[in-house]
């Protein structure tokens, strides 16, 4: 059926609209940023260190802390995601299992500042505690919190592209007489390396993107961190930090480019998964 | 009326028991020769429920080796049900309960200890619709063996390959492109890739659901012929709606329906001489 003019129309419009916002808020940083890339300015941004009063506007440190936060909490989150989601799609014990399943969808509800509180409460006095360095703000307590956040998304689309295994497959694998494990290690996860690719990248995305859990637990120490206790600082807790302190001088004019590199970013990733879409085609073991 | 159920003549079947009427009085007895002297596969008293319904009641029968059986019957009589209680496909199932005795071999497959990778292993199946998997010709083939450790040499599964894919009638069509993806073959070709994979294993009971219904007629003939061969060396049983069908590729025939076993007998003499009236009116085309 085609719908009434007057509904397309709205519809193209809102998708118009929608589409459009995301190219505005691009073309907003570029203009805005555009100071920094005169004079070869902006690839000082990746050498310098972060020395506002001396001149110095590099974010090399934010760039390392982003990625080592964010690599960090994949590393946590990945192995825990594909177990639960295995639990809840493939071994699927009945109560538990809907259990979990009702417990991770509402995991995804909740607002990322009240797992940084909950982080500022318990987890930071006790990694403090318990390693007996530091304040126990650092990469690894912002990568932990980081990794709950995380692990719902991926256990999600982790169950969603299990799910999508043709029943036939499975029912061939059971008819030939396959051992769960067997079942799953030669049908099911084959066939499901793309959804699970698909849904890591998207989980990354989200911990690059994420700001409170690393503002409220990573330390904020502008040194880019080189073991798992030392404080970071990530570009997303940069743009928010600065900010809040200051406006219109040449280091306000600094957080387009970490918001330029983060849009980068993002949109790196939505490109790879949709790399990945469209190899769909020759699905083999 | 239900007592009219029972067979109008009286049954000929001189093996040791009669099918029990049960402890339901309403329910039928089969009709014609459920039982069997010497038997492969045995059922006595298989009730199967889907949740609180009752999906079949009561079945007794035999099936003997190296021939083909034939279950017909209009859509929704349990057939299919009754298929899959021969290898615990219903266990898959989370709503499904299975009472009574299946025996293979003497053995009871439906106890605890019974290992049912094995049992599947010795029970194979093929579908209605073809499903290899999306994998390599030689893959699909060698994948039950592999897992079954059957074979562990490369010359050994290439031997199984080609043996199962002879025996199946597709050698000759695949045998130069045995690397080239199993979902690449045309309908009839996938579901003797199938069988292919299901004989590989080397089972001793071969289940068909349907397997020909997704099929052109040419590809349905391709695989008739093909049960004809195969059941001299396997029990063959096979879920049909196709009365034809059933004629041309089974010596034997059990019409089920509505849960119940109406009669089962030699493939003529249900086809001929029906000894139950709902089995005459069913292949008389009066219902189904």
């Amino acid at each position: 059926m085609k719908p009434a003019p007057a509904a397309e129309k709205l519809f193209f419009g809102a998708a118009l609209f929608s589409a459009s916002i995301s190219l505005f808020i691009l073309l907003f940083m570029v203009v805005l940023g555009l100071p920094l890339f005169k004079d070869g300015f902006f690839l000082r941004l990746f050498t310098d260190p972060w020395r506002p009063d001396h001149g110095l506007y590099g974010i090399s440190a934010m760039i390392a802390g982003t990625l080592g936060v964010s690599f960090l909490a994949l590393v946590l989150a990945l192995p825990l995601s594909l177990g639960c989601a295995i639990l809840i799609s493939i071994i699927r014990p009945p109560v538990f299992g809907r259990l979990l399943e009702k417990t991770v969808q509402f995991m995804t509800g909740i607002p990322t500042v009240v797992l940084g509180f909950v982080g500022v409460f318990l987890l930071v006095p006790f990694i403090r505690e318990q390693f007996g360095h530091g304040s126990g703000r650092c990469l690894l307590t912002a990568a932990l919190v980081l990794a709950v956040l995380i692990a719902p998304t991926m256990i999600l689309f982790f169950c969603d592209s299990f799910s999508r295994i043709p029943a036939s497959w499975l029912r061939a694998a059971d008819a030939l007489g396959c051992t769960p494990m067997e079942k799953f290690r030669h049908v099911i996860l084959p066939n499901s390396l793309q959804g699970l690719a698909g849904g890591t990248i998207l989980a990354m995305g989200r911990a690059v993107g994420d700001t409170m859990i690393a503002l409220m637990l990573a330390g904020n120490a502008v040194a880019a961190p080189h073991a798992l206790l030392d404080p970071a600082r990530t570009l997303t807790a940069h743009i928010a930090l600065v900010v809040a302190a200051d406006f219109d001088s040449l280091e306000f004019k600094i957080i387009f480019a970490c918001g330029l590199l983060l849009y980068a970013i993002t949109l790196a990733m939505t490109l790879l998964i949709r790399g990945l879409d469209r190899g769909n085609g020759g699905r083999t073991w | 009326m239900f007592l009219s159920f029972i067979s109008r003549q009286p049954v000929k079947n001189t093996t040791a028991k009669k099918p029990s009427p049960g402890t339901d009085p309403a329910r039928p007895a089969t009709a014609g020769e459920p039982l069997l002297e010497k038997s492969r596969l045995s059922c006595r008293h298989l009730d199967v429920f889907y949740g609180a319904k009752q999906a079949l009641h009561d079945i007794s029968i035999d099936f003997s080796g190296n021939q083909v059986t034939s279950l017909i019957g209009p859509s929704g009589c349990g057939k299919s049900t009754f298929l899959r209680c021969l290898n615990r496909m219903n266990e898959t199932i989370d709503i499904c309960r299975v009472s009574g005795e299946i025996k293979l071999d003497g053995e009871d497959i439906n106890r605890p200890e019974v290992d049912v990778v094995l049992l599947r292993a010795r029970v194979g199946m093929v579908f209605q619709k073809p499903n290899p998997f999306p994998k390599s010709i030689r893959e699909n083939v060698a994948y039950g063996p592999r897992i079954h450790g059957l074979a562990r040499h490369r010359d050994e599964i290439d031997m199984i390959v080609e043996t199962s894919l002879t025996r199946a009638g597709l050698w000759d069509e695949v045998k130069d492109r045995l690397d080239e993806p199993g979902t690449g073959l045309s309908g009839g070709q996938q579901q003797r890739l199938c069988i292919a994979r299901t004989i590989a294993v080397s089972p001793e009971v071969i289940l068909m659901d349907e397997p020909c219904s997704a099929l052109d007629p040419i590809a349905t003939a391709r695989i008739e012929d093909l049960i004809g061969e195969l059941k001299e060396n396997f029990t063959i049983i096979i879920v049909t709606h196709s009365m034809q069908q059933a004629s041309r590729v089974s010596q034997r025939t059990a019409f089920f329906h509505l849960g119940h076993l109406v009669e089962v007998g030699s493939t003529e003499a249900v086809f001929t001489t029906p000894r139950h009236h709902l089995t005459e009116e069913y292949i008389t085309g009066r219902f189904g």
